[in-house]
């Protein structure tokens, strides 16, 4: 199997202001998002990450996408440092997150156009990848619409879409059907299978124990920032049923009775 | 051909700020209306106050007045008061603002223009006239009875000088800035600035700290754009949008400048060359830098539009007090040195202008501070940029 993602030793430490110490009860002034994260995923192999809320999921996904960077640690994308090279990290992958949002002034086809030119994608190809994209998704018929007024469904299609412009090997989707109604949930599981056949590598963060079993070739589960389990869904599992194994290890690893 | 990413940006930029229809409202047209609308009010209300009423009476105070005198102002018509009096109390109450006019002849006056002659080249009979410029009806009464005098000379085929010894500025006894000046100085350069800064204030938040606020900017961030890219597009964008609104502010101060100038009166005149006009074009664009630059870097800064309002308040203040720096100094101040000084040296080169004390040195030492400064804190926030902090904080 090619290894299309390397991670190493990922680490990421926050300052905390004194403001949210109390909020969150902490008596540290720097909490570690991710300690000392290593996992591999292969071409075409949709690689599961799991773990609950704040567990430092996100934190890794923004490092494997070079939003921010890491304190130690590297990871490389098809052979390219998050760290030295994160420009041409950039071009080859697609990161999807609900924090990052599209901007409502737009339309659908000015900012596929736009998304298109920051990617040096040649016009001609952009138009047809445009047409295809938007055709799959029902976009077609709203491309003029500005996305403020596109319904929340339409607009995570279109967020979707928008992380795809380049067509990049390796995708990031961080909860992407996250509060979305069953029907626009079930076209964008589709579209991931879709991915997935087209031989697209995905990393998944998800807390739908049904879809990383549909999807996953393997698994990863983050708690505390540190990478606790990793392997494929029957490895992990034992042979139990995934969420049984789940928290099973959850209760292993922070003490904590679910 | 692929274009490159800070052009797609710009473009990307410009479209968002242009398309905004409210936003090109607030931010380019609003102030060179307000700007029109202001000096236009402005001047009718300094019409009503350098215009004297119909029925008023000037009262002028006279030493050694001849009977030539006497009569003139009854054959003219004009509606004059005088007053035989010392020099002292004369002068006094001129300056107490009791009188309109002080009007000293020499003795034996009429006597000694009959004899005078013109080819023995000794010194012609003397009337001296001093007036308070502080007030329009001193002002009015001086003109008026200039031009009565001169026209006084000229059937006597010039036999009398008026205030001929002395510089004229001698002869006014008000011992503040003259009328116009002050006005001018204390009001128009302010007035301009905070008219600039409200039209950065409308974009430079909203662009910036809105981004961030909305999570859009994190969008633009997963592209293969450097981040320094990220944040020229953002700072030239606004800087475009910014100089846009700055020509408007200056087009709207050509139309409504001589509105604030309605008399013809002395002090009250209204005419700038060319080059004047430029000078103001040019302090008008780079204060706009200045403006748009602290106003990026405060914004990217904030976590939000409203937090980088808050921050942006005390420049505000700042900008207010150079604004009015000019009055409490007595005009433009001279020494070169004051001119590196941001925003100060706007006020003070426009001040400049607008009394005719401007020296072409200190407006050039204005426009090269203001684009370093612009520049320095470009650098600071393409620096910014790449801070995960500021452009993740929300």
């Amino acid at each position: 199997m090619q290894e299309i993602l390397s991670v190493s030793n990922l680490t990421k430490t926050f300052k905390v202001s004194k403001k949210q110490q109390k909020l969150r009860n902490l008596n540290k002034s720097v909490i570690t998002a991710a300690n000392d994260v290593s996992f591999t995923s292969y071409k075409g192999e949709v690689f599961g990450l799991l773990g609950p809320n704040g567990a430092g999921k996100t934190t890794v996904m923004r490092m494997l996408a070079t939003l921010i960077n890491p304190d130690s640690g590297d990871a490389m994308v098809g052979g390219k440092s998050i760290v030295q090279n994160s420009r041409e990290v950039r071009s080859s992958i697609g990161f999807l997150t609900n924090e990052l949002k599209l901007d409502d002034f737009f339309t659908p086809n000015y900012t596929f156009d736009f998304f298109a030119e920051m990617h040096r994608i040649p016009k001609q190809t952009a138009k047809q990848r445009k047409q295809e994209l938007f055709g799959k998704f029902g976009i077609d018929k709203f491309a003029e619409v500005k996305i403020s007024n596109l319904s929340q469904g339409m607009r995570q299609k279109f967020s979707l879409v928008t992380s795809i412009v380049h067509n990049p090997d390796m995708i990031i989707f961080d909860e992407p059907t996250n509060g979305l109604d069953v029907i626009t949930a079930k076209v964008v599981t589709d579209f991931l299978i879709e991915l997935k056949k087209e031989g697209k590598s995905i990393i998944l963060s998800t807390h739908i124990f049904e879809l990383v079993e549909k999807l996953c070739d393997r698994i990863g589960i983050i708690i505390d920032g540190r990478m606790v389990a990793c392997g494929t869904v029957d490895e992990v599992s034992g042979g139990r049923p995934f969420e049984e194994a789940f928290f099973d290890i959850y209760s292993k690893t922070t003490g904590e009775v679910v | 051909m692929n274009r490159s990413s800070l052009f797609v940006l710009i473009k990307k930029e410009l479209t968002r700020l242009f398309g905004d229809r409210r936003l090109v409202f607030s931010g380019i047209l609003l102030q060179g209306l307000l700007l029109y609308v202001m000096y236009s009010v402005m001047g009718n209300f300094m019409g009503d106050m350098i215009s004297v009423d119909e029925d008023y009476t000037y009262k002028v105070y006279a030493v050694n007045a001849p009977q030539s005198f006497s009569m003139l102002i009854s054959e003219s018509g004009m509606p004059i008061e005088l007053t035989e009096s010392d020099a002292a109390t004369a002068r006094q109450n001129v300056a107490d603002n009791k009188a309109d006019l002080f009007i000293m002849f020499s003795s034996d006056f009429d006597s000694q223009v009959a004899g005078y002659d013109i080819a023995s080249g000794s010194q012609a009979p003397q009337i001296q006239i001093w007036h308070n410029a502080s007030r329009i009806e001193s002002l009015e009464a001086d003109s008026m009875v200039k031009n009565l005098f001169r026209e006084f000379e000229r059937s006597m085929v010039k036999k009398f000088d008026i205030n001929a010894d002395l510089d004229p500025q001698e002869y006014d006894l008000n011992t503040g800035m003259d009328f116009a000046s002050s006005f001018t100085m204390s009001l128009i350069p302010m007035l301009i600035i905070m008219v600039m800064y409200q039209g950065c204030m409308a974009i430079a938040p909203e662009s910036i700290a809105g981004e961030k606020e909305r999570g859009t900017l994190g969008t633009i961030l997963v592209t293969p754009a450097k981040r320094s890219n990220i944040a020229l597009a953002k700072i030239l964008s606004i800087s475009v949008f910014g100089i846009l609104g700055a020509v408007v502010t200056f087009g709207s101060m050509m139309l409504s400048l001589p509105k604030m100038f309605v008399s013809e009166a002395d002090g009250f005149t209204f005419d700038y060359s060319v080059s004047e006009y430029l000078c103001i074009l040019l302090l008008t664009i780079s204060t706009v830098l200045v403006f748009v630059a602290l106003l990026s870097v405060l914004s990217a800064y904030a976590k939000s539009t409203k937090e980088a309002t808050t921050h942006a308040s005390p420049l505000i203040i700042v900008g207010m007090v150079c604004g009015m720096s000019s009055m409490i100094t007595g005009g433009a101040v001279s020494e070169f040195y004051y001119y590196f000084i941001p925003i100060f040296n706007s006020a003070h080169s426009l001040t400049g202008i607008f009394t005719g004390d401007a020296s072409t040195l200190n407006i050039a030492i204005t426009a090269l501070t203001n684009t370093a400064v612009a520049l320095i804190f470009t650098a600071v926030l393409t620096k910014m940029f790449s801070s995960e902090r500021i452009v993740f904080d929300k």
